[in-house]
């Protein structure tokens, strides 16, 4: 009975009180806090999203989102990809390497539009380097909910 | 009440202030007319000579809208995070043509939500989508109010 209670009150404490942690937004018990998610379209292009709650900062999310936007690039059999910040960036053409993260209503929640292309591409990002160059950071994320 | 049958009612509670008390849209008999793909998790709305009334899409997520006259096309946004309710309101007037099909972008960034249209570019393989050469302001409100 007593490990139940405990149980609970760390799952209400996790959902409640820390960071939101890199996973899916589908995940049945921490998708409640917010996570990513990936939709196909417009064109060629793929949506992806963070969600984050209030105890997450801005700065973690735009890593957590272009992590995985690489991991999306490596998941559809590609290398490299362009990030647009925004539908009217991906329609005018406008590439960049980071996405701007602002909190809405307290909370950090962010996209892009990324572009699977071949490693010429002009401004394309490498999905390996990135991989590579937040892995320990994001595995952080992903193997505990950090508490704030 | 489990956390995922809590935000079923928190979420149709949010669409349900979202939606107000409009009336829904329905294209008059014999006027031509095209389509426009909607976003989702919002509710959006047309202003066609008329107060603003709500605009229902079929399961494609498509809407049919009069072409040939300038008209208004918004989207409101309702959210509640269990404390504070939070409501956003946008929108952008165009002028449809029965040649092009249109897509609605309705983004949220920072404390601020813009709506956007873009007509549809099939023979663009990267996004699929141009600029809407007459997009102009929705104004918040609709031009066709009485007394203007």
């Amino acid at each position: 009975m007593t490990s139940r209670l405990l149980a609970a009150a760390l799952l209400a404490l996790c959902l409640t009180g820390c960071a939101t942690g890199y996973h899916s937004a589908n995940n049945p018990i921490l998708g409640w806090t917010g996570g990513y998610w990936d939709q196909k379209g417009p064109g060629s292009t793929i949506k992806v999203g963070f969600s984050g709650n209030g105890f997450i900062k801005p700065d973690k999310v735009g890593i957590y989102l272009l992590y995985r936007s690489a991991e999306v690039t490596q998941r559809e059999g590609g290398t490299h990809f362009v990030l647009y910040q925004s539908l009217n960036d991906a329609v005018a053409d406008v590439r960049s390497s980071e996405r701007k993260v602002n909190s809405t209503w307290g909370k950090p929640n962010t996209y892009a539009y990324i572009w699977i292309v071949p490693a010429e591409e002009r401004e394309a990002l490498s999905a390996a380097e990135i991989i590579e160059r937040y892995g320990p950071e994001v595995k952080a994320g992903a193997s505990k909910e950090d508490k704030r | 009440m489990t956390p995922g049958f809590l935000r079923v009612i928190v979420v149709s509670a949010a669409l349900l202030a979202g939606s107000g008390c409009m009336s829904v849209y329905k294209l008059p008999a014999g006027a031509p007319s095209t389509t426009i793909q909607l976003p989702g998790g919002v509710v959006p709305w047309i202003c066609a000579r008329s107060e603003p009334q709500r605009l229902m899409s079929g399961k494609d997520g498509k809407a049919v809208i009069p072409v040939g006259e300038r008209i208004v096309i918004g989207a409101n946004l309702a959210y509640s995070d269990g404390y504070m309710n939070y409501y956003c309101s946008a929108s952008a007037s165009f002028v449809p043509t029965a040649d092009h099909d249109y897509q609605q972008d309705f983004v949220t960034e920072g404390n601020y939500c813009s709506s956007l249209v873009y007509r549809m570019a099939p023979d663009d393989k990267r996004i699929g989508l141009a600029f809407e050469p007459t997009l102009n302001s929705g104004n918040k409100a609709c031009g066709f109010r009485k007394g203007r």
